[in-house]
């Protein structure tokens, strides 16, 4: 399949790490509960894993829990912790959905946090409170600024989540300074499979767990361990902190300049605030996202309209219209997200599509205000 | 990079000469479902719920046709699959899922007191929140009586979650009669298939199940995949564990992943082909195991029913041997005294003790799991090592010198110092 794809923040390519260490980890047999020596080298692969994941955040093994992905994850804190919970009005379906009575903090026009909101809803009520606001947003790639929410939440004594499913391996954030109580983060969103995730736990609290059985992963999360799941989260963890994603950027915004000089009338979503490397979500005029996303498929081009929802219907983002976007120009956008592997002869590619169908439809609107 | 999955053949140095007889707890994976897998991890890597691109549908449909194999093996229809991330969660979903969405209604479970932890665990925890539990005897062969069952539905009775096989002992329960009973009362049916898949027949419709949770590893299929059944016919609501994307017919949000589902897919496309041949197979290995011990061997016990079990489950108990002692002899032999997420705790097994094995044999109990890839000649090894490790630890033992005079151990009044 000879495509481009530029929708790396719906999932992204298995690192070669990540699958060296699935291949090794297939071969080994045994359930890494078993007391016998099959089980235990199950075991220390698992833990080595672990151990991959916990230097990633400067934190102890015994703080990652593992999980089915990053929706477990966000389910497994936002139900299990006792009290009220405030999140924003841009979070994953994973978090909205999973806190259906929780407080919701506006955005600003640029898809940040509106800090005072925050702040009166913190003030609202003295009784336990979680704090959920993701690190950056999966359809505009805007950066919250956590330093701020964690800060301002901490006065008012609330514990702080944070789905950092995005930001993970594209930022060069210290998490450690960052303070966070508890982080999801996926693992086919950073080369590893898809099928894996882990809540990191800095705090200790009593934490109702969602899945009972067996006791693994020290009573928060039971079941047997995905051995090729967690091995393959462990090696690309360590692989992408490394990653470098100036290029990245470099090429994003050359493609971003290159879309407004052919378009002055396009809207870039977050344009004006910090935005992942990676990630371009812009409202072309006169063309809707199903056109646009069809377009670029016959075209050879993966791309998508918003997140990768399980209705296969393109439908109205709550990401941008929380951001104050209104219709046409909501209906009209498009998400382009970039791999650290992405050339520039792909980018180029990417645009030259989307002149041809910009242009199409200019001629189309002219014929038809000419007749 | 060539691989295989005879485990044997890729064995660490650690491991050499190492018999793996514990199927119960994990199998390895069927190297046919490792080369349908590996297209997965790299080639086809979209996200199976981006429709907006073929990567997304190729992923999707390796999906779906997954699903219709995991269908295909216990006659349902493929729109009654979820996926998810093992029995465990299956399991869970099953109960908590009924349970909360019906508990205007109805708030009464029934299981068993030998089902599996994640069953037991999850009731107990519904328990505490105010739902109402009833725990099912089980006879000394580790069977239930249909009369209790009967007997304990009432009214509010939602949900009966009874095993199809036990993973201790190997116990086959009688499926079709407690589908027709639930049926008859109209009450629910869940079964935890984890160790049945594959090893007995299962059709949901001729035994009236109504929920059916698999795991992707004990049929040698991959770890951290499993599957609910959720009948459609008359319908079976049940609330969410995990909201997110709405994935899984809003059953169970979170992206799949294509790699594990089409692993549990051809996991049970190949059970279902071949299960008849090999659990003969099986039987004839497990049986020469058997006789061979108890001919060589005396007073030892088989804990279970001798007849309604799975042939490649042993779970034997050695008089007069010290448990721990047995497992170090053996350590040549990866066996387990229990389930494998409680084995790491050397306390009796809670199966053993409700078909009322007494705490000494219950100490020295060892489950033997013959499977599709056990060799006679292992067997035979397994044997010389087991025979050999029983006989001289009793030959140390002043209890079983004692037992070989006459002397009644049980009657014995010990001397507190």
């Amino acid at each position: 399949m000879n495509r481009i794809y530029l929708d790396h923040n719906a999932t992204t390519l298995l690192l070669p790490a990540a699958h060296t260490a699935v291949l090794e980890a297939m071969s080994q047999l045994g359930n890494a509960s078993s007391v016998h020596s099959n089980g235990r080298n199950v075991r220390s692969l698992l833990e080595e894993a672990r151990g991959q994941v916990a230097d990633y955040f400067t934190v102890k093994s015994s703080q990652i829990v593992f999980t089915s992905g990053a929706t477990e994850a966000n389910n497994m804190i936002l139900k299990g912790f006792p009290g009220r919970i405030i999140t924003s009005a841009i979070e994953h379906d994973s978090v909205l959905e999973a806190t259906k009575a929780a407080l919701r903090c506006q955005v600003d026009s640029e898809g940040r946090v509106d800090l005072n909101h925050l702040e009166n809803l913190l003030k609202e009520s003295d009784q336990p409170t979680l704090v959920s606001i993701m690190a950056a947003n999966n359809e505009t790639g805007v950066i919250q600024p956590l330093t701020d929410i964690v800060t301002m939440a901490r006065q008012y004594g609330a514990k702080i989540h944070s789905d950092a499913v995005q930001a993970i391996g594209k930022l060069p954030i210290k998490w450690s300074d960052l303070k966070l109580d508890f982080i999801s983060l996926s693992g086919h969103k950073i080369g590893a499979l898809q099928g894996i995730g882990a809540l990191v736990i800095n705090e200790y609290i009593p934490l109702s767990p969602l899945l009972r059985g067996g006791g693994q992963e020290r009573y928060y999360r039971s079941g047997t361990e995905n051995t090729i799941g967690i091995v393959s989260l462990g090696a690309a963890i360590k692989a992408c902190a490394s990653h470098e994603w100036s290029e990245t950027e470099h090429l994003r915004d050359q493609m971003e300049a290159q879309l407004l000089q052919l378009c002055p009338a396009i809207t870039i979503f977050g344009q004006k605030t910090r935005r992942l490397p990676n990630t371009s979500c812009f409202a072309t005029p006169g063309i809707a996202s199903n056109t646009q996303v069809m377009h670029f498929d016959l075209m050879g081009i993966s791309v998508s309209a918003g997140s990768a929802c399980s209705s296969g219907k393109v439908k109205i983002s709550p990401v941008l219209q929380a951001m104050g976007v209104k219709e046409p120009a909501l209906s009209q956008s498009l998400r382009v997200s970039l791999s650290p592997f992405t050339t520039f002869h792909e980018s180029q590619k990417f645009i030259d599509t989307w002149r041809q169908l910009y242009e199409r439809t200019q001629e189309n609107l002219k014929e038809r205000i000419a007749s | 990079m060539t691989y295989t999955c005879n485990p044997a053949a890729n064995q660490q140095s650690t491991l050499e000469g190492q018999i793996y007889l514990d199927y119960q707890a994990t199998t390895p994976c069927d190297p046919r479902v490792l080369e349908k897998m590996l297209p997965y991890f790299c080639e086809v890597f979209g996200n199976p719920h981006s429709r907006s691109h073929p990567h997304g549908w190729l992923a999707e449909a390796a999906v779906d046709q997954a699903r219709e194999q995991v269908a295909s093996i216990i006659k349902a229809d493929p729109r009654e699959i979820i996926f998810t991330s093992g029995a465990t969660e299956s399991n869970n979903l099953a109960i908590k899922g009924v349970a909360q969405f019906n508990k205007e209604k109805k708030n009464h479970i029934i299981t068993v007191v030998t089902e599996h932890k994640c069953v037991l665990d999850t009731c107990r925890h519904l328990e505490q929140e105010g739902f109402e539990v009833t725990y099912l005897p089980v006879d000394t062969e580790g069977l239930i009586n249909l009369n209790d069952l009967k007997a304990a539905i009432k009214e509010t009775t939602v949900l009966v979650s009874i095993m199809a096989v036990n993973n201790e002992i190997g116990v086959i329960q009688p499926l079709a009669d407690i589908g027709k009973i639930c049926r008859a009362h109209g009450v629910l049916f869940h079964t935890d298939a984890a160790q049945a898949v594959g090893k007995i027949p299962l059709d949901v419709e001729a035994l009236n199940i109504d929920l059916l949770s698999i795991s992707g590893h004990k049929i040698y299929g991959p770890k951290g995949i499993g599957a609910l059944y959720v009948r459609r016919r008359p319908r079976v609501r049940l609330q969410a564990l995990i909201n997110g994307g709405g994935q899984e017919r809003g059953m169970r949000s979170g992206t799949l992943s294509p790699a594990l589902c089409v692993g549990l897919g051809e996991a049970c496309a190949i059970a279902e082909t071949e299960m008849t041949d090999e659990q003969a197979r099986i039987k004839k290995l497990a049986d020469k195991f058997y006789n061979t011990v108890m001919d060589r061997l005396p007073e030892v016990f088989l804990n279970g029913h001798r007849i309604h079990k799975v042939p490649g489950n042993l779970n034997l108990s050695f008089a007069y041997v010290e448990g721990e002692s047995l497992i170090m002899g053996i350590k040549k032999l990866s066996v387990s005294s229990g389930s494998a997420c409680t084995s790491a705790s050397l306390e009796p097994s809670y199966v053993l003790r409700s078909i009322g094995v007494g705490e000494e044999l219950a100490h020295t109990s060892i489950r033997f799991g013959i499977g599709r890839f056990t060799t006679e000649a292992e067997l035979d090894a397994a044997l010389a090592v087991l025979i050999d490790s029983v006989e001289r630890l009793r030959a140390m033992s002043p209890l079983w010198e004692m037992a070989q005079e006459g002397v009644d151990i049980t009657k014995i009044q010990w001397a507190a110092h």
